[in-house]
């Protein structure tokens, strides 16, 4: 039954029906109030945060509140702010530079956050804005602590708040009539040579007071190589989609009204490991609305593989779209077409099944065990490894004689960690919305890292040929690996295929925790030896890897631990013997850093411990043996991407720096002061400073391939079309700016489109900190070759038969060396109506068979409650060498993105498990992500190498700064306490009982 | 999904009261929602076909009653920790406590009716509530008033035969007491694994009337604790802590001594 209220929406009033149970959020976007997002159900994300009041004549009454946590009912009569609200008018200009067209119509908030990029995949932007547009109408002049506490209700998981926070602040500062002081990303021309530059002071003590621009500094230090001159690459651009992005505009998947369209949904099982011996679908099905009901029964049998990949899918092949076995609770059981998400739950509610329950397996360990309930018992799954032990993947690789090696040392260390698992939460839940278009092709609108591998890996699951799926990849509510991962297509294709109706599939909170992906938990076992000068002579690790019911990402996650341990630090001798084994958990798969930060937290504490065991300083130790210029990466070879790999050599290396430029950020030498470390007032606190040295990769060597299209238009502006996948780490703007400096134009004059499977080339997707550099490479060839193509046009009928090669490009100019110089404009338009008429375009591939890897340094500062285990991180620092950064400001913004999400897998992120294998978080809070009121301070540096092999010198950032935090955390509990802690996460509890069992 | 087939909004007692009483339609109360949406949204909450708002009952409102303040079951934690008289109370143990109950924006939504009512086990604004000897005002059917200390209001909710009433408010003494706050958390903002709240009053006894035990509540200060039971309770009797995956109960127990200790020490400092 539906009833009438009213309801004013930025000012205007609005007459709807609702339903007793609409939620507020549900009828705001029936509005196309667009910006209030769904998150979550229980209002801890604040993605839905509006300006709520029911005295609207008084302005001061509003109050922020979660949209998704109010019945509509409750807000009749109500006036509502949503950021919609906030925008100034301003008139249009088709002439006007991109900062002009900028200003006139965005409020003060909305450009600060754009020029201080505090915008990354935008998704929680409309509600972060909201609340500080909140707090600047209250208090002109906030504090730090008070922005952070404004903005706290709205969780991000890109940014670590730190660019939010610092574009309130200036914003307060703009509408005060004062002027920001410049932005602290100082990326200049580095000195070829010189000095060291020279670190801030600290204060005697030690810390940096709290004042407003202490925790919002982000510094990037040239160090090594002086870049190449020029006019937008290593430049601060603001994003190009941020605009879009501010202005809360429909971009995301959700973003679309489609006629007819039916809501999907998912049951999954209630138990870890069952027969399904019956589905009765009949109650669902006769309910009004409801169009489709879909088992395993009804959908056809093909063996795949969910991971987003190259072709072909690495093994093992394990999963069908619906089975008659499930493998976790949480596994997929059934679907639902159906008129009304309410509708669809109903249905869901009414499906009978009856389960034979089996005997599950809830760790590697007890998995491996001689008689363990068998999780893959079907006949057709392929390639894996060992189905009745239940190990889904074998991995062992050996260089040289490890044994001989370590039974000839002078010092022989072993020490074994043990990491968790934790999932990615990214704020938009995994979202799709499938289709017929007007010629029978099904197209796939979707939040994807990976629309290539989703269209070729759909296919065979649906039945139809490639050519009749097209997917297409909107704005992406952060990623972290979670959508690299064929998800949820598959179904809701399925039910569209059977409704021919458009449906909606979108997962809760609750089954992003249950039903999606994770970070793989492992145990890793080190075994090292070294020589009497203190080198290593050979490393053995042992892993055992828990890949839950599927293997999914289970092979390569693993070889990228292996790597990574056997890479950071060169050795002679090396061997990795690794099981990637099946339990009867929720599924890991893709997470930022890809199974290097797993490897780094043992790598990194297990050389600390060898080199206090043996007598060393430990910094020393890592200096001397890690890899360095000029040296090779002789695993490489052996471990590629699920098959072999090719040889590396380590071409650029700031780690050096990294280390010194951060050891100087975190003040490393007050582990030298015993009134920092034990401070006399507080006899229950230790503080300790830790560091963990973190290497990663650049893209897959010799697999994976970035395409890009770039066409000159008649005004002399270009459309750049890449599949690559800006999943808000800002890559477009990034491949927007190698565009542009190739081509001489400035950053608006590029028009980037990503990405369709229909209308742009092809691209692996955003994975494996890839896109600056392979997507990047490819774009940086087209534009080259579009530079020709013009320069040879101009030169044939421009500049009187001049020499191509002797013209260049420069500010939206063919330019002569005589000075003579011809607009592209010009030249775009005697190409097309002229003379020689053609479309001047091309289209390039990249592949790179080099992974140059870049570097870092990653310090931490810390208080531990000796009493209760509490551990405060209160100053993270990371130094990272990522090449040239092509712009300082979405780089330094993935490190502080980065760091935060590795707090978190450090310090509070865990998913628990009670004894039948059900997970006891099911919503944010429980699984805690860092809020923007309880961050410690960041500091970031740039510190910038050139990398021969990269486009314009760059190497990847994205995933490094998820590596080195939780054994740096180690690292300093250790330098507080003097006691060494394995296991993460650094719980109150787990610190505890370590200081208890020390003690004792 | 909230699924509901109905949603009323009352302007009196006793219409809130002719609603709740219809046990074949299943309704519930609805305060602010900030607890009951989300379950209907989560489908923790199954048995529910409609809501009785009680936004319509005038519940909202805080009011110095003689020694007293009367707080209304449908004002906001907001609007509680920013009165003048309650933000002061105890030295502001109230905004102290109240910053862990979630953010703003969840503050703003959720109502003291709704923090009494559930009583959440790591609610550290119900634990200064109990320590600073808080009373729930409900009223029955007939329209009778009582007033309960707010643990004993808490224990009687369990029981199975509690006979149906509304929460229309608190009620809190306004001495002039002294508090200190102690928590462990995962993370500063968390909410707590186990904290204590600390109540002294000026001239340095407790603000409970009970004598001393030996457990933390005596003559000098009023303690209660947060993360021990399935709601926050008076220190001084047995705590029976179920382990979650935050704290197991054998850590649970190891700290109570510690927030303890902090909390007095913490208020005192603030004599």
């Amino acid at each position: 039954m539906q009833s009438p209220i009213t309801l004013t929406i930025n000012g205007s009033l609005h007459h709807i029906d609702i339903h007793p149970g609409e939620l507020l959020r549900t009828t705001l976007r029936r509005l196309r109030i667009y910006s209030v997002k769904h998150a979550d159900e229980t209002g801890e994300s604040g993605a839905d945060a509006i300006l709520f009041t029911r005295t609207p004549e008084d302005p001061t009454s509003y109050r922020l509140v979660n949209c998704g946590l109010i019945l509509a009912a409750q807000a009749d009569g109500a006036s509502i702010i949503s950021l919609e609200g906030l925008e100034e008018e301003g008139e249009e200009s088709a002439t006007r530079s991109r900062k002009e067209a900028l200003s006139p119509r965005l409020s003060a908030l909305q450009q600060q956050f754009i020029e201080c990029g505090a915008i990354q995949c935008g998704y929680c932007t409309p509600a972060q804005m909201l609340a500080a547009q909140h707090l600047l109408d209250k208090d002109p002049q906030p504090s730090e602590a008070a922005v952070r506490a404004a903005i706290a209700g709205v969780l991000c998981r890109c940014t670590g708040y730190l660019k939010p926070v610092q574009a309130v602040l200036r914003t307060a500062a703009q509408l005060q009539g004062k002027t920001p002081p410049p932005l602290e990303i100082d990326v200049g021309d580095a000195p070829a040579t010189g000095e060291w530059p020279t670190p801030d002071e600290l204060p005697p003590d030690g810390w940096r007071g709290d004042g407003p621009d202490t925790q919002t500094q982000t510094r990037s230090v040239p160090v090594t190589v002086a870049p190449p001159q020029t006019q937008v690459v290593n430049k601060a651009e603001p994003k190009v989609d941020a605009v879009k992005l501010a202005k809360g505009r429909p971009v995301f998947t959700d973003d679309v009204e489609m006629p007819g369209m039916l809501y999907g949904g998912l049951l999954t099982s209630p138990v870890a490991h069952a027969r399904i011996l019956s589905i009765d679908t009949s109650a669902a099905l006769a309910l009004p609305g409801v169009h489709a009901v879909q088992t395993y029964a009804d959908l056809p049998r093909v063996i795949y593989a969910s991971g987003g990949q190259s072709y072909p899918q690495p093994p093992p092949y394990d999963q069908v779209c619906l089975d008659s076995k499930v493998r976790y609770v949480g596994d997929r059981v059934a679907t639902v077409a159906a008129e009304t998400p309410e509708l669809v739950q109903e249905a869901l509610e009414r499906i009978k099944v009856e389960y034979e329950e089996l005997p599950a397996v809830f760790s590697p360990e007890d998995a491996m065990q001689p008689g363990a309930p068998v999780i893959h018992d079907e006949e057709d799954a392929q390639m894996i490894h060992d189905a009745k032990g239940n190990i889904a993947v074998k991995l062992r690789v050996d260089l040289n004689d490890v044994d001989d090696a370590i039974d000839s040392a002078a010092f022989v260390f072993e020490s074994e960690y043990r990491v968790h698992q934790v999932q990615q939460s990214s704020i938009e839940p995994h979202i799709v919305i499938t289709y017929w278009d007007e010629d029978d092709r099904l197209v796939i609108r979707t939040s994807t890292q990976v629309p290539f591998h989703v269209r070729r890996m759909v296919a065979p699951l649906l039945g139809l040929p490639v050519r009749r799926i097209r997917v297409v990849k909107p704005r992406i509510g952060g990623g972290f690996g979670g959508k690299q991962e064929m998800l949820l297509e598959d179904l809701c294709a399925h039910l569209t295929i059977e409704t021919g109706r458009p449906v909606k599939f979108e997962y809760t909170r609750k089954l992003e925790f249950t039903s999606s992906r994770t970070r793989h938990p492992q145990r890793l076992r080190f075994r090292s030896g070294v020589d009497a000068s203190g080198k290593l002579v050979a490393m053995d690790v042992r892993v055992v890897a828990d890949t839950g019911a599927y293997g999914t990402h289970g092979l390569t996650v693993q070889m990228v631990t292996g790597f990574r341990a056997l890479s950071t630090y060169w050795l002679p001798a090396a061997r990795f013997d690794c099981d990637v084994v099946y339990t009867n958990k929720p599924v890991p798969g893709a997470f930022r850093g890809y199974g290097a930060p797993q490897a780094l937290f043992g790598l990194e504490q297990h050389m600390e411990e060898m080199a206090l065991a043996f007598g060393m300083d430990p910094v020393e130790f890592k200096r001397i043996n890690w890899v360095k210029e000029g040296q090779s990466l002789p695993m490489a070879v052996a471990m590629g991407e699920g098959r072999e790999g090719f040889p590396q050599v380590v071409e650029s290396s700031g780690l050096a720096e990294c280390v010194e430029t951060g050891a100087a950020s975190i003040g490393w030498d007050r582990r030298n002061d015993p009134e920092w470390k034990a401070p006399p007032d507080r006899p229950h606190i230790r503080r300790g400073i830790g560091l963990a040295i973190c290497m990663h990769g650049t893209g897959i060597a010799g697999l994976d391939m970035g395409a890009a299209s770039i066409k000159l238009n008649d005004d002399g502006s270009f459309n750049l079309l890449v599949g690559a996948t800006d999943l808000g780490t800002g890559s477009d703007t990034v491949l927007a700016q190698i565009a542009a400096e190739a081509l001489g134009v400035p950053l608006e004059q590029i028009l980037i489109y990503s990405s369709d499977t229909d209308f742009t080339p092809f691209d692996t997707g955003a994975y494996a900190s890839s896109t600056t550099y392979i997507s990047g490479g490819a774009v940086l060839k087209a534009a080259e070759d579009v530079s020709r193509q013009i320069r040879r046009h101009a030169a044939a009928h421009l500049f009187d038969g001049t020499d191509a090669d002797q013209l260049w490009l420069e500010g939206q100019k063919v330019v002569a060396p005589d000075g003579q110089a011809v607009p592209l404009e010009t030249v775009a338009l005697h190409s097309i109506h002229q003379e020689e008429q053609h479309q001047i375009m091309a289209t390039a591939s990249h592949m790179s068979y080099v992974s140059p890897p870049p570097f870092a340094a990653q310090y931490v500062s810390l208080e531990v409650d000796t009493e209760t285990g509490q551990v405060t991180v209160e100053r993270a620092a990371m130094a990272v060498d990522c090449g040239i950064a092509i712009n300082p400001v979405t780089a330094s913004g993935q490190v502080e993105g980065g760091m935060t999400q590795a707090l978190g897998y450090a310090l509070c992120e865990e998913m628990p498990y009670d004894h039948t294998g059900k997970l006891q978080i099911d919503r944010f809070g429980d699984y805690r992500i860092l809020a923007a009121d309880e961050m410690p301070q960041l500091d970031t540096v740039l510190v910038q190498t050139y990398e021969p092999t990269g486009p314009f010198g760059a190497k990847a950032i994205a995933e490094i700064p998820m590596d080195g935090m939780a054994p740096a955390i180690a690292s300093a509990i250790f330098d507080a306490t003097g006691v060494r802690i394995r296991q993460i996460p650094f719980t109150p509890e787990r610190v505890w009982r370590a200081l208890q069992r020390e003690e004792s | 999904m909230a699924i509901l087939a109905e949603y009323h909004k009352p302007t009196s007692l006793a219409q809130a009261f002719e609603l709740l009483s219809d046990s074949a339609s299943r309704r519930v109360p609805l305060a602010g929602g900030a607890y009951l949406v989300g379950a209907l949204e989560t489908r923790q909450r199954r048995d529910i076909e409609g809501v009785v708002d009680l936004a319509g009952l005038g519940l909202s409102f805080i009011e110095q009653d003689g020694a007293y303040l009367h707080v209304g079951a449908m004002t906001t934690i907001t609007d509680l920790i920013q009165h003048p008289l309650s933000a002061e109370l105890a030295g502001g143990i109230l905004p102290d406590t109240a910053r862990y109950e979630g953010p703003l924006n969840l503050r703003n939504a959720a109502t003291v009716g709704g923090l009494v009512a559930i009583a959440e086990p790591d609610s550290e604004t119900y634990a200064a509530l109990l320590a600073l000897n808080a009373s729930v005002m409900t009223v029955d059917p007939s329209g009778l008033e009582t007033s309960s200390p707010l643990q004993e209001f808490t224990d009687a909710r369990q029981a199975p035969s509690q006979a149906p009433s509304l929460i229309t408010g608190i009620r809190l003494p306004l001495g002039q007491a002294a508090a200190g706050h102690a928590r462990i958390a995962r993370t500063p903002m968390d909410r707590c694994i186990v904290a204590a709240v600390a109540v002294i009053r000026a001239d340095g006894k407790s603000s409970r009337p009970e004598p001393a035990d030996g457990g933390g509540n005596n003559a000098s200060a009023s303690v209660a604790l947060c993360g021990l039971g399935p709601h926050p309770r008076l220190a001084g009797g047995p705590h029976i802590p179920e382990g979650d995956f935050k704290g197991s109960a054998e850590y649970r127990l190891a700290m109570v001594d510690v927030v303890v200790r902090r909390a007095r020490a913490a208020a005192a400092t603030h004599l």
